[in-house]
């Protein structure tokens, strides 16, 4: 059967991401850091509808340092549900009751009604307690279902390097979409951790679908064939990794072009994550698996690939 | 006759797929129980506050204590008409509190969180009802909604005067209805000195729920049994003394709980609320008063409210975005592997429809990240049809036959689709244990959809499958997939 020469271009598929990883880098240092969001930094948010043109800097970040006494407010122009003209405004813990008072101010210099509220898109408080705890929870929760799924790769293929390979892949996918997080200035909030979550159960999948291949194809080769192995095992899996990766990223191509705001901050992460999933099982997993055989059957053990 | 019986199952299948569509959309009868507008919405979808509170540092709250608060905010949630509200503890010292639809958000976070006061206010019943001029506004408030009550012709045996004069009756012989009905007359009297708060919630120790005799003639059941502090029990009994064979009544804020008559003077620092109470009345009662009791101090520590346009907004672009994508993967799918991409089409419409009903008869709150879940789940659903046509057109390709193909090409794809799906469903339950709010929900749609996508997949496509063949055409070339990468995969060989 044809197939493609992937293992033999190995260096070029690392390279490639290294690249994209290496500019993410970049950016955080120029960026100092991650835009976290209250969740992750703790803090109050608020979105306001001002429903006119307006001046964030020059008009709004004075109220909010007055009223607040935050001395480094973020005040910024967003476009939001139902307006343009919308102001979103992140400091320090505040009580109620002062951001009542901030709502009131800036409702009275607009004329907007201060009676309903109706033009408070948005409102978030986090307390630092909160924040370290989310900080916690999403380290947390990424190592233990890593830890899971090596497990399980391992009972099921019966061989450690399959399960190590698919970690390497889900690194590389994490890696790549925080480099997006970093340069896109995405801010990094509450969905943040499903997003993640999302990426690595995606990447962990795809990656499988071909190591079944591998899993399958491996009796057919001898110990000396990994190359051909990997190339055939990638070739026969190659039209299902695109089409579906295609059904995939139709669905959260749409959310990211219709949705709102924070849908859209959620939906681009996903893509980044699904494009560098489908990459990773194509061109990292598998030679990563081959590099680690090859590596396994110079040290002079038995291949796995003759055991049974 | 096999023909006809593939004939009558694939109707079936078509049916059921139909039905089980429409339902999930439009619901069952007037209330459209399972139908898409039963589904609750999380508040970033509906609108509406989420709070969650925390016990101030230091004050290392008892479970007995959180569900005492939690019960004072149920009281307060009701009592300000957030009727779709709901409160629950979250961990050892949080409450979390949900309020769809509330407009003013800084307003009710801060009510709600305040702490519960609980008095004791003794009041001389006769001597309030006697004096005509306190008592007016309430008499004149109980004719007017009493009046209301009342059907057209009865009111026509009624004059103002004759329901001032049933107003009092009333007032005069059922005080505790009375105020039960009109707690603010507690609180005008104290205002007014008419009645004095004899004790209040910092003097009790513990209330506790209690059955058996309350009384010393005999009356047996639930009652909630008060244990003072040493401060307290003496102020209680001076109160008791003085307003023996009055009433002190038992009031959290402005409500009143019950209003007993004191029949002796207590020494011992032991009270009894009785009452024709339920069980379920006098434990809420136990609770409310610890509640009120608890110098346990609310803060805030998050809060997150959503305007109902943003909410909107969001649900509608989300579900339009949703709706766009599955049907370009539908098209897609019956173009790109043709009679098996239909069989999986219709499956997918199936599985889609199993998700909502699930979704709903399993009452789960849908929010956006659970709309991504569903959104992943869909992926996942094609992707696990995508693998089985693949392999099927493989089996195709050696030269097998059609039936042997299609057993051949769902056996060699489970295990993949298996190991796929188990991981992923690893993950989920990880969120879903360590998550909390909204990543909870995501696991639940999430765990969800994947085991109801290996389902359709490798059942409902299958089932549709065997009856196109055993039906339709023979021919292999309408099952095996357009082949968009044999190109590229020539010219390689080509190269090479």
């Amino acid at each position: 059967m044809s197939s493609f020469k992937i293992i033999e271009k190995t260096k070029i598929w690392f390279i490639i991401p290294a690249c994209i990883i290496v500019l993410g880098l970049l950016f955080l240092i120029i960026n100092k850091g991650f835009n976290l969001d209250i969740e992750f930094a703790g803090g109050t948010m608020m979105q306001i509808d001002i429903g006119q043109d307006f001046d964030a800097r020059e008009e709004i970040e004075p109220i909010v340092r007055e009223i607040t006494g935050d001395t480094n407010p973020q005040v910024q122009k967003v476009s939001g549900a139902g307006g343009d003209n919308q102001v979103s405004i992140k400091v320090k813990e505040i009580t109620s009751e002062q951001a009542v008072e901030l709502y009131t101010a800036i409702a009275e210099k607009y004329g907007l009604d201060t009676e309903t509220n109706a033009n408070l898109v948005e409102q978030g408080s986090i307390s630092p307690t909160i924040s370290s705890e989310m900080k916690r929870t999403a380290l947390v929760s990424v190592t233990v279902a890593v830890i899971l799924m090596l497990i399980y790769i391992t009972i099921r293929f019966r061989d450690v390097r399959f399960g190590l390979s698919s970690i390497v892949a889900l690194i590389h996918d994490v890696l790549i979409v925080l480099s997006m997080y970093a340069i896109f200035r995405i801010p990094i909030n509450n969905n943040f951790i499903a997003a993640m979550l999302t990426i690595v159960g995606y990447s962990i999948n795809d990656t499988i679908v071909i190591f079944d291949r591998v899993r399958e194809n491996r009796k057919y080769y001898r110990a000396d064939q990994l190359n051909e192995l990997g190339n055939v095992s990638v070739s026969q899996s190659i039209g299902r990794s695109v089409n579906t990766s295609i059904t995939t990223i139709v669905m959260v191509l749409l959310l990211f072009l219709l949705g709102v705001q924070s849908v859209r901050w959620f939906a681009f992460p996903l893509m980044a994550g699904f494009i560098a999933g489908t990459y990773s099982s194509i061109c990292i997993a598998t030679p990563v698996w081959v590099l680690l055989s090859k590596a396994h059957k110079t040290s002079g053990k038995k291949p796995a690939a003759q055991k049974s | 006759m096999g023909r006809m019986k593939n004939v009558f199952v694939l109707l079936l299948l078509l049916i059921v797929t139909a039905v089980l569509c429409l339902l999930s959309y439009v619901g069952w009868g007037d209330n459209v129980r399972l139908g898409v507008k039963n589904i609750n919405l999380g508040l970033d979808l509906a609108g509406g506050v989420s709070v969650v509170y925390q016990a101030e540092e230091g004050s290392d709250p008892t479970t007995d204590e959180m569900n005492g608060a939690l019960a004072v905010i149920q009281r307060r949630l009701d009592a300000k008409g957030y009727t779709e509200a709901s409160a629950y503890i979250d961990g050892t010292d949080r409450i979390r509190v949900d309020i769809p639809g509330v407009e003013d958000a800084n307003e009710a976070v801060s009510e709600i969180g305040k702490t519960a006061l609980l008095t004791f206010v003794g009041v001389d019943w006769n001597t309030l009802v006697a004096n005509s001029d306190f008592m007016a506004p309430y008499y004149q408030q109980y004719a007017d909604d009493y009046y209301n009550t009342l059907s057209e012709e009865e009111k026509e045996d009624y004059d103002e005067e004759s329901l001032l004069a049933e107003a009092q009756t009333f007032m005069t012989s059922y005080p505790n209805y009375a105020v039960q009905l009109y707690p603010q007359i507690l609180t005008a009297a104290v205002e007014q000195g008419l009645g004095e708060v004899v004790l209040s919630g910092t003097d009790v120790e513990k209330a506790s729920y209690q059955y058996g005799q309350y009384d010393n003639a005999g009356n047996a059941g639930p009652y909630v049994s008060l244990k003072l502090k040493s401060e307290g029990a003496d102020k209680f009994a001076k109160a008791t003394e003085t307003y023996l064979n009055k009433f002190i009544a038992i009031r959290l804020d402005e409500v009143v709980c019950s209003m007993p008559t004191v029949s002796s003077i207590i020494t011992t620092g032991e009270a009894v609320i009785s009452g024709s109470y339920t069980e379920e009345e006098a434990k809420a009662l136990a609770d409310d008063i610890n509640g009120g009791a608890l110098p346990v101090q609310l803060k805030v520590i998050q809060m997150n409210s959503v305007g109902a346009t943003l909410g909107q907004d969001s649900l509608q672009t989300s579900i339009m975005a949703a709706v766009i994508g599955f049907v370009l993967i539908l098209i897609f799918m019956c173009i790109y592997y043709k009679i098996p991409g239909i069989a999986s089409a219709l499956a997918l419409c199936l599985y889609v429809a199993l998700v909502l009903l699930a979704i709903n008869l399993f009452d789960l709150t849908l929010t956006l990240a659970g709309v991504a879940g569903i959104i992943l789940s869909i992926g996942m659903a094609v992707d696990a049809n995508v693998i089985i046509f693949s392999r099927i057109t493989e089996e195709l390709k050696l030269g097998r036959g059609l039936r042997v193909s299609i057993y051949t090409g769902f056996h060699k794809a489970l295990s993949a689709i298996v190991d796929g799906n188990v991981t992923t469903l690893l993950v989920a339950l990880v969120l879903y244990a360590l998550g909390s709010g909204t990543i909870r929900g995501f696991a639940q749609t999430l765990a969800l959809g994947i085991v109801l996508s290996m389902f359709t997949a490798l059942v409902v496509t299958r089932l549709y499958l065997n009856q196109f063949v055993a039906i339709g055409t023979q021919n292999p070339k309408a099952y095996e997939s357009m082949d968009m990468l044999g190109r590229f995969r020539k010219s390689e060989k080509q190269e090479a």
